[in-house]
């Protein structure tokens, strides 16, 4: 267990050095010179210059990368060009109201697709099962501005029950707060809810097709005890891997609701950084995205293995 | 058929399953009948697909969604099964009949502690939880664990194969049901091991006078554990009646040709081909108007296709289904002419030499000892049978001589020559002298290739022959496995495990091999492939003067096919010698133990000698002879403290025991019960 | 030693070419599938809207000023017109055609990509496999549209080509990731060993003997890859760094329209619906051809 665990911190200890490598390399070696990239082609050579002198983007790119992970360990992710404010600054607020709304999200979706998921795995083949399995495609499938647009203009436009934007005053108790993310919400779960029931649903059918379940129903069990006591606890736990990813996926790939519903999250500032080129507000947007992403699948790691004895007592990985 | 005024445990009466599938209803059983009375037990016997564990799963009511009874009745202890619903059959369940089935380790819940499960089968019939609890002790000492209650806190993958399949047959039997079926509860796990559950098995059911429906493929063990057998083929029970007679005295053509394929009885290569069963099994449901078997039986005749024939009463107690059961003995023989196999002269260079092989694996922090100091050799036309359970190191020696796993001590010597330890190091020479054919055909072969693909790909790579020459010497070597022109055309999924087997085998010869390896290549074939196999196996050998490394873990099959066999324990050789003299004794004491475990039709195995304990970890072996641990004859202070040498104890016969040979002799000889007192 | 069990069925099968059966046989389940039956007629549909616009199209998709601007769906204008004057029903039958070219162009590159290097790190393990997988980790580890807008903002335009190369790019760690692990269970099977056994080169090895056994995940992963492909494209160009107006694209016209969807709702609804129609479609497909191909 303690090698599992270490051997999975060093991997993700890799992980976020190359991730810091690949995002370093886009934002600063990709458009050869970054200050024209900010600046246009329409800027002067001399502000090109300045601009660059002032990022120290005319140095050598391993000089470069060695300054700004020595920030980034200190803390220091940058500073914002059009703001001209440390970068930590923006994002710390801008990733806890994304936490809020992906919470929000996360409180709806998971109970609902875990259990969609269970009834489609435990009717399989049947009629139930075809109509979950296919509204979870249709919704999966469907972008989330095209969803957002459709609870729009249902919800607030025609039924005038949600406000349009996801912008409440400043200082709103948490009840008006839930209001104004329930729309975005729900267009994250619809999104959601496919993927986690397909999971859920396929870990039921291995395990109502396993031996063991055989055995938990020769028993003489009722089958509801079989479900509960036998076949969730299996069935569920890849679940959890998949749920890990999609809040990964949650807080990152905000972007596009965030913008649809003009949420001040860390989609909107990354959106908002990369339509000003804003370059080190941007790259320090993604890699806290990509940080948030590797901590969080982290964790559920750790948390399948505890719940898995197979990992917890050691044989397997 | 149960004799008046005893209650049967288990009636079935012309039990008819069907399976359906793509909107057809195939039949899998045919109007089975069978009874078990209560403290009897009964032996379903019949090759894979014969609808042997549909006929366990309709009797405790869990087939398969598109499966169904058509016709007929199950009842148990008086119950009708068929009849009961949500309550009743879980209460059936509960109370009456249990199932235990192969693979132990995926019968049990891999998430919840061993301790829950068992307890479950008891809170199931209302007993308070704690009481459960205690319960569940008892039941796990009483299949001989020692230590029950250290194993209730444990999961199940923390158990070996033999342990877990202990604890199933104690949930089992938690309830003491009037029916228990078995359902190949031993394939798969080791001879020894084996041993040990069918022992508890019989022992439990005395004292329990449990019904016991055993299903098997195996009839050693079905000799061993049944009063009764009743042969399945094809869904029909084609013949039944006590386990002697039906084995000693068969009345159905086909039980009479399954004997005849299995190699027992000292029955060696070179005097006694193995007969076998032509053709296939009938396609799952298929339209069968006459005798089941007709269409592989060499006596039938017209009336067999036209006619079914009725379950005819030969005695008191055994039926046979065939119109001709008084000349079912004389089946003709389908393999009868003997062979002249090369003389092995062992004054001869040999073709292969291991050195002083030894493998050491780094697993989880540990060094686990898979091979010590292997030293053998393999003469021109000479089979090698090896032996040895799970962990032995059987496979790894095998892959070190491929050069497959690079050896961390010795060196593998072919014709005189050292070999480099990885195979990609060695000349194209080399890797045409050595070839292998695997246990499993569907995984040897590739898929999505034509067979006269995979034969002219090895004939070039081995023969070094391309174009018309190639494509006339894949006809030739096609002609010499006996596979048809059109099987040439078609891909592995299309052909029976063992055609598929024999292009594994021609690919194997494509390049005029010096040793072929044979790892386990007929344990996945059912007995009448086996033969086959086996009989094309000496052919080739008597053709071509090949020589075999044969590793099996049946040892009818390698006594069958060796001159030589070689045990192997815990990576070291313990014993090496001619076959009939390993096989006859004296032998090492694991030999001895070795052979003992396994049941034989003939009644053999009957008094085993008893192994303690399990196979000790390779990563952390016992000190001194690595056997003392478990050792029947053990002598004392010296076998723990000093590894006795490899020595030949008489001419060709080397054996690794601190115990001379005289004494072995002695303590063979005599009686077992008497000698281990 | 492991004892396997004897498989179950003896007989042999009929002589047919098996490749040619199962083929067929696949495509009979897959016809079988309403759900596939109508996922494939509004494929269908589309595409041939965006091979056969002028043929199609009531009026000219791109023009200005054909019709009174912003009028709401009536008889002529069943979609409504929008804030140019266009009939934003020609504009929709017309709007399929970007996403129809990029998508699979990107889905293409991304498998073609992934199966060759899920084939080389899977058989060829070691060191080359421990870094790209730390690679594929990295990459996976920031969503689609995140790094789709840093690399866009990066190169500092957009277009076709540069939304179909980013867009496959990002997919190959993916489709490696899924190939690798098909290749990785093939690697385990007796077959490879054989061919190593009689000196095979590792080409012959991977391309040769385990290419066309791991072709079930790949024509799987392209499917299901095409539907992310839409929803990536269409996201992006929503957001604005896709693919720019006046071509008519659905997702185009959502951005321009979208903060005018309180009144002019026509003007975003139709071409999300479109969007809508063609995922789903898609969707719908790849998860009939997952079922039969993972059987």
């Amino acid at each position: 267990m303690t090698r599992f665990l270490l051997k999975r911190l060093g991997l993700a200890l890799i992980t976020l050095f190359l991730l810091s490598v690949i995002v370093f390399a886009v934002s600063t070696v990709l458009p050869g010179n970054v200050g024209r990239a900010v600046l246009g082609p329409f800027a002067t050579q001399e502000s090109v210059d300045a601009l660059n002198e002032q990022l120290g983007t005319n140095r050598s790119v391993f000089v470069q990368y060695v300054e700004w992970a020595g920030g980034l360990l200190h803390g220091d992710l940058g500073t914002s060009l059009t703001k001209q404010l440390p970068a930590r600054d923006l994002l710390g607020p801008a990733l806890s109201n994304s936490f809020k709304l992906a919470f929000v999200a996360f409180l709806i979706c998971v109970p609902l697709s875990i259990v969609g998921g269970v009834i489609s795995g435990l009717r399989y083949g049947r009629p139930t099962d075809k109509a979950i399995t296919i509204a979870g495609i249709s919704f999966a499938a469907m972008p989330e501005f095209v969803t957002g647009i459709l609870l729009i203009l249902v919800f607030s436009i025609w039924l005038g029950w949600l406000p349009v934007t996801a912008q409440w005053e400043e200082g709103a108790n948490v009840l008006t707060q839930v209001k104004y993310l329930l729309l975005p919400a729900m267009t994250l779960t619809l999104v959601l809810f496919g993927y986690i029931a397909r999971i859920t649903r396929a870990g039921m059918i291995e395990a109502l097709d396993s031996d063991y379940a055989r055995t938990a129903y020769l028993k003489g069990l009722p089958s509801s005890v079989v479900v509960r006591r036998h076949l969730l606890r299996n069935a569920l736990l890849p679940t959890i891997a998949v749920v890990a990813v999609q809040i990964g996926y949650l807080v990152g790939g905000l972007v596009v609701v965030e913008v649809l519903f003009n949420y001040q999250g860390i989609g909107l500032l990354i959106y908002e950084a990369a339509r000003q080129k804003d370059l080190p507000l941007l790259t320090a947007g993604v890699l806290v995205v990509g940080i948030t992403y590797l901590v969080v699948t982290l964790i559920a790691d750790i948390l399948y293995a505890l719940l898995n004895p197979r990992i917890r007592f050691g044989t397997a990985e | 058929m149960s004799a008046a005024g005893v209650e049967a445990a288990l009636e079935v009466s012309d039990l008819g399953v069907v399976y359906r599938v793509r909107g057809v209803d195939r039949p899998v059983l045919r109007g089975v009948s069978l009874s078990i009375e209560r403290g009897h037990s009964y032996g379903l016997v019949g090759e894979s697909g014969c609808g042997k564990s549909t006929a366990a799963l309709a009797i405790v009511r869990y087939l398969p969604r598109n499966g169904r009874v058509a016709a007929g009745s199950v009842s148990v202890a008086g119950r009708n099964v068929l009849g009961l619903g949500g309550r009743g059959l879980r209460d059936y369940h509960a109370r009456t009949a249990s199932m235990v089935y192969q693979n132990p380790g995926a019968a049990l819940n891999p998430g919840l502690r061993v301790g829950t499960q068992v307890a479950e089968a008891f809170t199931v019939l209302g007993v308070a939880r704690t009481e459960a609890g205690d319960r569940a002790r008892a039941a796990l000492a009483r299949v001989q664990i020692a230590d029950p209650g250290s194993v209730m806190g444990r999961y199940p993958h923390q158990l070996s194969g033999g342990m877990q399949q202990r604890v199933v047959i104690a949930m089992a039997l938690a309830k003491d049901p009037a029916l228990l079926i078995l359902d190949e509860p031993t394939t798969g796990l080791d001879a020894t091991v084996e041993a040990e559950v069918l022992e508890i098995v019989s022992q439990l059911q005395a004292e329990l006078s449990t019904a016991v429906l055993f299903i098997s493929h195996n009839l050693g063990v079905i000799s061993k554990m049944c009063d009764r057998v009743g042969v399945l083929y094809a869904g029909r029970l084609v013949e039944e009646g006590p386990v002697e007679t039906v084995l000693q005295d068969p009345r159905h053509p086909y039980t009479v040709g399954l004997l005849r394929c299995i190699p027992r009885g000292g029955v060696r290569k070179d005097h006694g081909r193995l007969d076998t069963i032509p053709g296939f099994l009938p396609q799952l449901g298929a339209d069968l108007p006459g005798c089941v078997f007709a269409d592989r039986c060499t006596l039938a005749d017209e009336r067999c296709h036209a006619e079914e024939p009725p379950l005819e009463r030969l005695g008191a107690s055994h039926s046979t289904r065939c119109w001709y059961h008084e000349r079912a003995h004389e089946l003709p023989r389908q393999e009868a002419a003997d062979i002249d196999l090369p003389v092995v002269d062992r004054s001869l260079a040999p073709v292969i030499e291991a050195q002083d092989l030894g493998k050491v694996f780094r697993q989880r922090g540990q060094d686990v000892h898979a091979l010590v100091g292997v030293t053998g050799a393999i003469w021109p036309g000479e089979t090698l049978g090896l032996v040895g359970e799970s962990g032995s190191g059987k496979t790894t020696l095998a892959r070190a001589v491929l050069g497959l796993v690079e050896p961390t001590t010795g060196s593998v010597v072919l014709d005189g020559k050292e070999l480099a330890p990885r195979f990609t190091s060695r000349p194209r020479q080399a890797l045409r002298d050595l070839q292998v054919v695997f246990q499993n055909p569907d995984s040897a072969l590739n898929r999505r290739h034509s067979v006269r693909r995979i034969l002219t790909r090895a004939m070039r790579k081995l023969a070094g022959v391309t174009g018309g020459e190639a494509d006339r010497r894949v006809d030739a070597l096609a002609e010499q496995v006996r596979l048809t022109e059109r099987t040439l055309t078609q891909k592995p999924v299309q052909l029976s495990g063992g055609l598929k087997q024999r292009v594994a085998i021609a690919r194997a010869f494509a390049g005029n091999p010096k040793l072929v390896i044979c790892d386990e290549p007929t344990s996945a074939l059912d007995v009448s492939v086996q033969a086959a196999i086996l009989n094309l196996l000496v052919e080739l050998q008597a053709e071509k003067r090949v020589s075999y490394l044969f590793i099996s873990h049946d040892l009818g099959v390698v006594r069958y096919i060796s001159d030589r066999i070689a045990v192997l324990y815990l990576g070291r050789l313990q014993e090496v010698g001619p076959a009939d003299v390993v096989f006859n004794g004296p032998h090492h004491p694991y030999t001895e133990a070795l052979l003992s475990a396994v049941p034989t039709i003939d009644g053999g195995g009957r008094d085993r000698i008893k192994l303690e304990g399990e196979i000790p970890s390779a990563a952390d072996p016992p000190s001194g002879c690595v056997f003392h641990t478990r050792c029947p004859r053990f002598l004392g202070p010296v076998c723990v403290e000093v590894e006795p040498p490899l020595v030949e104890v008489e001419r060709d016969h080397a054996m690794r025991c601190h115990i001379p040979l005289e004494e072995l002799r002695r303590l063979q000889a005599a009686p077992r019960d008497e000698a281990l007192a | 030693m492991s004892v396997v069990v004897p498989p179950t069925p003896a007989a042999p099968l009929p002589a047919r070419s098996e490749a040619r059966t199962a083929r067929s046989e696949r495509l009979r389940l897959l016809l079988r599938s309403p759900t596939v039956v109508i996922g494939v007629i509004v494929m269908g549909f589309w595409l041939f809207c965006a091979i056969f616009t002028d043929l199609v199209t009531p009026h000219d998709p791109i023009f200005d000023n054909q019709f009174t601007p912003s009028e709401s769906p009536t008889w002529s204008h069943p979609f409504g017109t929008d804030t140019n004057g266009r009939d934003i029903f020609s504009r929709v039958l017309a709007g399929s055609r970007n996403v129809l070219l990029i998508a699979p162009a990107a889905t293409l590159l991304g498998t073609v990509l992934g199966t060759m290097l899920g084939l080389v790190t899977g058989y060829l393990r070691g060191v080359v496999d421990d870094v790209v997988s730390r690679l594929v980790d990295a990459v996976l580890s920031l969503p689609l549209i995140v790094t789709a807008i840093l690399i866009v903002t990066a190169v500092g335009k957009s277009g076709t080509w540069v939304v179909v190369l980013i867009i496959g790019l990002i997919f190959t760690p993916v489709v490696s990731r899924t190939v690798r692990a098909a290749v990785l269970s093939e690697t385990e099977l007796d077959y490879v060993q054989a061919a190593r056994l009689r000196g095979e080169r590792a080409p012959y090895i991977m391309f040769s003997e385990i290419l066309p056994n791991v072709l079930s995940p790949v024509v799987v992963e392209f499917t299901v890859r095409l539907g992310y492909a839409i929803f990536a494209v269409a996201s992006l160009t929503f957001i604005g760094f896709g693919v720019a107006p006046p071509s008519p694209d659905w997702a185009a016209q959502i951005n321009q329209y979208w903060t005018l969807i309180d009144p002019y709702w026509w003007m975003t609804l139709f071409p999300a619906l479109a969007i809508a129609s063609l995922v789903v479609a898609v969707n719908l497909v790849a998860d009939g051809v997952r079922e039969v191909y993972e059987r």
